[in-house]
């Protein structure tokens, strides 16, 4: 970027050149506000070929000096460019609003037009009779030398990029500056072009139709970091201009010598810059929408391809995100990982460069991952979503899925004939949520108690009752019961009696086998009618044990007992002796009597 | 007996419920295990408003009351389960974990084992389950009572007037846990506050003096009512007027 002055060469201006490109004709004027019969110079400059110029029409003015001539040739990145400038010096007469009309050349037999210049003139200027003397600062007239502010976008999305460019503009030559107060970009990300404490050179650009010289003093790529109507204030500069004197001391050396420059300190400020910022919009944001506003791709990676791992063994996993946008300000991604899977936190190499085309570039997150223990893992799909600008939506990228083979390593294996006793490791706390609900009940209606109801306590007293009444109904039937034992044990006697007669018939007789029949059954049956005994029951056990019970004297009970053995044993003797028979009779007789004064 | 058999199961089956309830309990449950908390808070409150309790109904509404960060209501039902089921593990975590999330610090008294293993024993059945148990054992001593009064022999009837004092022992410790669960469930001592904040007065009056501020989740002791005032006490033994309108009876 140099600017040569190759030399002014005194040319015709219809000379031609030899390279064919497309002419332009800018028209310029050193002011566009003069006084009545003030000089001011207005120049046409020729970029490329041309031939054959006409000068524009200037009838309102009068032309103290020119056409001038000058040329000149740059040189920028190697391009060529040449440019000639015609110039004329001239004055108004009166006052009012003039157009100086278009110049015209010929190019490649096209006619080039330049544009009109529209010049007011106003009545005595007052900066031309007040310069009397020395000035030391040039006040707020600044129409020589001004700072300007602009950007690229004025209106943008959040997250998007735009470039804020600071210029200076000048027609007198400077003799140093100084930033005194540097923009502030509130509620954006920046990053600087060209910043201030780079050497700035002057080149030579038309500014609102004044040919002036400018010179970038800070270009920045901003990215908004909200929505909303957002302020880049203004910046500002100390400048020590250097100015021709007008003074009218007519010192001969003075003019001589160049002693009529002077050196003037100044500020200059540029305009803040308002940006309307529009918010993303909420439709159809992603969950892991993250802030990344621009135009990416999205490389992910295992360091390990194609051999499996050991435990313990490291491996990095890379994402790479490339492209055109805020990569800066992407974070580093929230991996999923299996909990057996240890993963240290990302490191972020950049590979970014900002120009005026805006940041782009790529960031590549490096995260090291350390399989604790064996086995076949999947590693969920990695996802980066962000805004794409040109297509007004948002694109999410997805990364393939990843396996993760590992074989147990050498330091877990147990070495032949000695044991290795591991730490035991403590179970692992992977979140603290609640209790889960419980999916079994036993749901009661409320407000109908049964316990403390009255239906309870009739149900309480229920048992009570029943008792009560068991209790009347038992006595009841136990008198019954003893009104047909007592009627029993009285007609026993009287048949034990006819039993008797009739085994005293049967004596008489001397029937031996129905006499001890009969006589068996008489005091048999008087027993089991006096004692209320049923005829299994009719034991000799169970007739003494009853008969002690009633207060039996114990001699009657044996004597029963005694006369019951012989009765029976004779039955069922094999050899009938009659001999017995009669004593057998009386002692039945006896006993049987004896049982009766006993029981009365 | 037989009787009596058929009572109890006369009464038995008067306080099973029918399988509808039941369904809307599992609806619920799966809208939970879906995240769909709001329309799991839905079907557990339709069944309280149709008139059902249980100590698992009243966790699961806490517990989606939880996901939905409403955290006053989670503490009102898990208290509110807490009283059915007082010495419940998952209830007791799980209102921990509710009572992190509230602002004012709350205590949280440590149990003696004992005392879990008892509530656990009264709250394993309902009161009315109990007070079933209590009849049923009480016509089972009278019918020994019976017995004891037909047997004749002096042995039999020592055994049958032992066996009728131990089931009208039985019968009334039936009876004792019976009244001790109905008394813990219907005990309305304790409020968990649902205004996002209270200032407690000194008297139950607007123009009494501020004693102190409590915040949503809080539980406090209720210990008299006043019109519409109810006298508090904090866990800490701080005590005051409030409102009745900004707490819910547990």
């Amino acid at each position: 970027m140099k600017q040569k002055l190759i030399g002014i060469l005194l040319l015709v201006f219809a000379s031609h050149f030899s390279w064919a490109q497309d002419a332009t004709l800018v028209a310029s004027t050193s002011r566009n506000q003069v006084g009545v019969g003030e000089q001011f110079q207005i120049t046409y400059t020729l970029k490329g070929a041309g031939s054959n110029f006409r000068a524009p029409d200037m009838r309102d003015f009068v032309v103290l000096s020119g056409p001038n001539q000058s040329s000149s040739m740059e040189i920028i990145n190697g391009n060529m460019s040449q440019s000639i400038s015609l110039s004329y010096i001239i004055a108004a007469q009166r006052e009012g609003k003039f157009t100086i009309g278009p110049a015209a050349i010929s190019s490649n037999g096209k006619q080039v037009n330049s544009k009109s210049l529209v010049i007011e003139v106003v009545k005595n200027p007052a900066a031309q009779n007040s310069r009397n003397g020395q000035q030391s600062m040039d006040g707020d007239d600044n129409s020589d030398l001004f700072l300007r502010a602009f950007v690229d976008k004025s209106k943008v999305y959040v997250g998007e990029q735009l470039v804020v460019t600071f210029k200076i503009y000048t027609k007198v030559s400077i003799v140093q500056n100084a930033l005194t107060k540097a923009p502030v970009f509130n509620g954006f990300w920046s990053e600087d072009i060209v910043s201030p404490n780079q050497q700035a050179t002057l080149r030579p650009e038309v500014f609102d139709g004044v040919q002036y010289q400018a010179a970038e003093i800070k270009k920045t790529v901003i990215m908004p970091q909200r929505a909303g109507s957002l302020e880049i204030t203004e910046m500002v500069m100390d400048v020590v201009k250097r100015v021709q004197q007008r003074s009218r001391s007519n010192s001969f050396f003075d003019q001589f010598f160049g002693g009529g420059y002077q050196d003037l300190r100044t500020t200059v400020k540029s305009k803040p810059l308002k940006i309307e910022v529009m918010p993303l919009p909420t439709a159809g944001k992603p969950v892991d929408f993250n802030g990344a506003v621009g135009d990416f791709g999205m490389e992910c990676r295992l360091s390990n391809t194609n051999k499996t791992l050991k435990t313990n063994d490291a491996t990095n996993l890379y994402i790479t995100l490339s492209g055109k946008g805020n990569l800066k300000l992407i974070d580093p991604f929230k991996l999923k990982l299996p909990p057996e899977i240890e993963g240290y936190d990302a490191k972020i190499s950049d590979k970014i460069s900002t120009t005026t085309a805006g940041v782009s570039g790529s960031r590549t997150f490096d995260y090291l991952l350390i399989p604790r223990h064996s086995g076949k893992y999947e590693l969920p799909p990695i996802s980066f979503s962000y805004f794409d600008i040109s297509k007004k939506s948002y694109v999410t990228l997805n990364s393939p899925d990843f396996t993760l083979d590992v074989e147990r390593g050498a330091a877990n294996e147990t070495e032949s004939g000695t044991t290795v006793i591991t730490a035991k490791e403590d179970v692992k706390i992977l979140g603290n949520d609640i209790r889960y609900i419980k999916t079994k009940t036993n749901l009661q209606k409320t407000g109908n108690d049964f316990f403390g109801s009255a239906k309870f306590y009739m149900l309480l007293l229920l048992p009570v009752l029943l008792f009560v009444a068991f209790l009347l109904f038992f006595k009841k039937y136990t008198n019954s019961l003893n009104d047909t034992v007592s009627r029993k044990s009285k007609k026993a006697t009287q048949i034990a009696r006819k039993r008797l007669a009739l085994a005293n018939n049967y004596l008489q007789q001397n029937n031996y086998d129905a006499f001890y029949n009969e006589l068996f059954k008489s005091i048999n049956g008087y027993l089991s009618d006096k004692l209320n005994l049923s005829a299994v029951e009719l034991t000799k056990e169970k007739i003494s044990e009853v008969l002690l019970a009633k207060g039996t004297n114990q001699e009657a009970i044996n004597f029963l007992i005694l006369t019951l053995n012989k009765s029976e044993f004779a039955r069922f003797a094999p050899v009938k002796s009659t001999s017995a028979m009669q004593t057998d009779y009386a002692d039945t007789v006896s006993t049987i009597s004896k049982i009766e004064e006993e029981l009365k | 007996m037989k009787n009596i058999l058929v009572l109890s199961f006369i009464l038995l089956s008067a306080f099973t419920i029918k399988a509808g309830e039941n369904d809307v309990f599992k609806i619920g449950n799966d809208a939970y295990l879906k995240n769909n908390y709001s329309s799991a808070i839905t079907s557990y409150r339709q069944l309280i408003n149709e008139g059902y309790q249980s100590s698992e109904l009243y966790f699961n509404l806490a517990n989606a009351y939880f996901k939905t960060d409403s955290i006053a209501s989670a503490i009102l039902y898990y208290e509110k389960a807490k009283k059915l089921a007082p010495a419940d593990e998952d209830i007791l975590a799980n209102l921990k974990l509710a009572n992190l999330k509230t602002i004012d610090k709350t205590e949280t008294k440590e149990q003696l084992i004992f005392k879990s293993w008892w509530d656990n024993f009264v709250h394993s059945h309902s009161a009315d389950d109990w007070g079933i148990a209590c009849i049923v054992a009480l016509f089972i001593a009278f019918s020994l009572l019976v017995v004891f009064r037909i047997s004749s022999s002096t042995l039999s009837k020592q055994v049958f007037f032992g066996s009728f004092c131990l089931a009208v022992l039985i019968a009334t410790t039936f009876y004792l846990l019976a009244k001790t669960n109905y008394s813990q469930q219907h005990a309305e001592s304790e409020a968990i506050l649902f205004n996002s904040s209270a200032t407690i007065k000194s008297a139950p009056s607007e123009n009494s003096k501020d004693l102190f501020i409590i915040h949503e989740g809080t539980k406090v002791n209720i210990i008299e009512k006043d019109n519409s005032w109810f006298r508090i006490r904090l866990y800490n033994g701080n005590e005051g007027w409030m409102k009745e309108s900004a707490v819910k009876i547990i």
